[in-house]
């Protein structure tokens, strides 16, 4: 039981890492800041709540998975709502117009 | 102890060193310092030293960015080019960040050879490790120490608190407060509700378990000052003048600082000197217990009410001084 069930763990370790890459690869090269931000909340949503699901059956007993189980709840809760937060300001502010190609050649 | 490892964590730790002092953007170093704050807080934790990971990890990733941000919305988006800085000799600007990133560097990677050699105790560490458990009756040997053989420099760290306090109060305040801010909008709300429970909890845990367990007043202090931080971003600061006014604020900060005192005193009533605390009035409990320990419960609770009330003010203060120059924090 206890392979099977780190062999899994395993498998969601490697996707959450993969979630995690490709995260940083949207943040490096989508052109404004709501695409920019799609891609960035994976990093959280897809790739940390897959690592802690990973890391359950190493936490070693109970105490421990328990309180990844609960890490993992509080990131699906405290995510969403501050990549909310961050995308309403933009809206706001109307920085989403400006497209961040047009600042970059005005600064460099 | 994992030496390789350690050394990943000390070369990132330079690497967003450096990055956030040589980078133009602000805002950007301030993110790297960030960075550089957790990657700290996971070393301490690493060289099994939770406490202070702990407070790394709440005071520099938590309440000095946020403060960082406020200041930073009152100031100019990039520095100035060196040439119009007269004032700011060549040498004061990269190669002295620079000397002082090498020296760190040097600092880090020379304790890492150490950690390698094999170590001996000096006496006092050696004490404190054999003999705090009878002599305080604390199973968490920092903070005995911090509480108990240390109790009077805590008194005075305490008191620079209170003095930072006064000094941003005096010259932000300006006297009058003014209702503004709408806050977020309503899912951030809602969610925020659903989560200050659980942090106040935490933060409550942390603070009256501070003699078992990892943490302490200025610890919980902090959590409890981020909760307020959250409270006053989220919904509004008229939100939560309303519900902990400054005024409640500064009895609590005041109260913390009293209670320590008369704590002390009552040591120095019975005879046995200021700060005593098992020779003095106070029992030591079954080890383990919640009510052990003798006066490190009381102690832990006036620092962290001090902690908590004086930092989260501070915070409102800061933020206070932006809604008077028109509602540009709120989006």
């Amino acid at each position: 039981m206890i392979p099977v069930l780190r062999f899994l763990g395993g498998i969601c370790i490697f996707a959450g890492v993969f979630f995690s890459f490709a995260a940083v690869v949207a943040i490096l090269r989508f052109p404004d800041v709501y695409t920019r931000l799609h891609g960035g909340t994976k990093a959280l949503s897809g790739g940390a709540v897959l690592i802690l699901l990973g890391a359950l059956p190493y936490a070693g007993g109970y105490p421990g998975a328990i309180k990844l189980l609960l890490i993992a709840v509080f990131f699906l809760i405290s995510n969403p709502m501050a990549s909310h937060a961050i995308a309403r300001a933009c809206h706001r502010r109307s920085l989403a117009e400006r497209a961040l190609e047009r600042k970059r050649g005005e600064r460099g | 102890m994992s030496e390789p490892l350690l050394a990943f964590f000390y070369f990132f730790i330079l690497v967003t060193a450096f990055v956030a002092v040589f980078l133009e953007d602000l805002l950007s170093s301030f993110i790297a310092l960030s960075v550089t704050g957790v990657l700290m807080a996971t070393v301490f934790a690493l060289l099994r030293a939770p406490d202070v990971a702990l407070t790394q990890a709440i005071i520099n990733s938590g309440l000095v960015t946020s403060l960082l941000l406020v200041a930073y919305s009152q100031t100019r988006r990039t520095p100035l080019p060196s040439e119009e800085c007269p004032e700011c000799p060549f040498w004061l600007q990269w190669p002295s960040a620079a000397l002082v990133c090498t020296l760190f560097a040097v600092f880090l990677f020379r304790g890492l050879y150490s950690l390698a050699c094999v170590r001996e105790l000096g006496s006092a560490p050696a004490h404190f490790l054999a003999n705090t458990l009878e002599e305080t009756g604390a199973l968490n040997v920092v903070a005995a120490i911090l509480l108990d053989y240390r109790a009077f420099d805590t008194l005075g760290e305490t008191t620079v608190i209170f003095t930072a306090v006064s000094g941003i109060s005096l010259l932000l305040a300006g006297g009058r407060y003014v209702h503004s801010g709408r806050g977020l909008s309503f899912v951030v709300k809602r969610g925020m509700a659903l989560l200050t429970p659980f942090i106040l909890l935490y933060a409550a845990s942390i603070l009256f378990l501070g003699h078992l367990t990892p943490g302490g007043g200025f610890q919980g202090g902090s959590v409890f000052a981020t909760v307020a931080i959250l409270i006053c971003v989220v919904y509004g600061t008229s939100f939560e003048a309303a519900r902990i006014s400054p005024k409640t604020k500064e009895t609590l900060e005041s109260g913390g600082a009293l209670l320590f005192i008369v704590v002390g005193l009552s040591g120095a009533a019975w005879g046995t000197g200021f700060l005593a605390n098992l020779s003095g009035p106070f029992l030591p409990g079954t080890p383990g217990s919640l009510f052990s320990g003798g006066n490190m419960l009381l102690l832990n609770l006036a620092v962290g009410l001090k902690v908590g009330a004086g930092l989260s003010s501070i915070f409102y203060a800061m933020i206070k001084i932006l809604e008077l120059e028109g509602d540009s924090w709120q989006s």
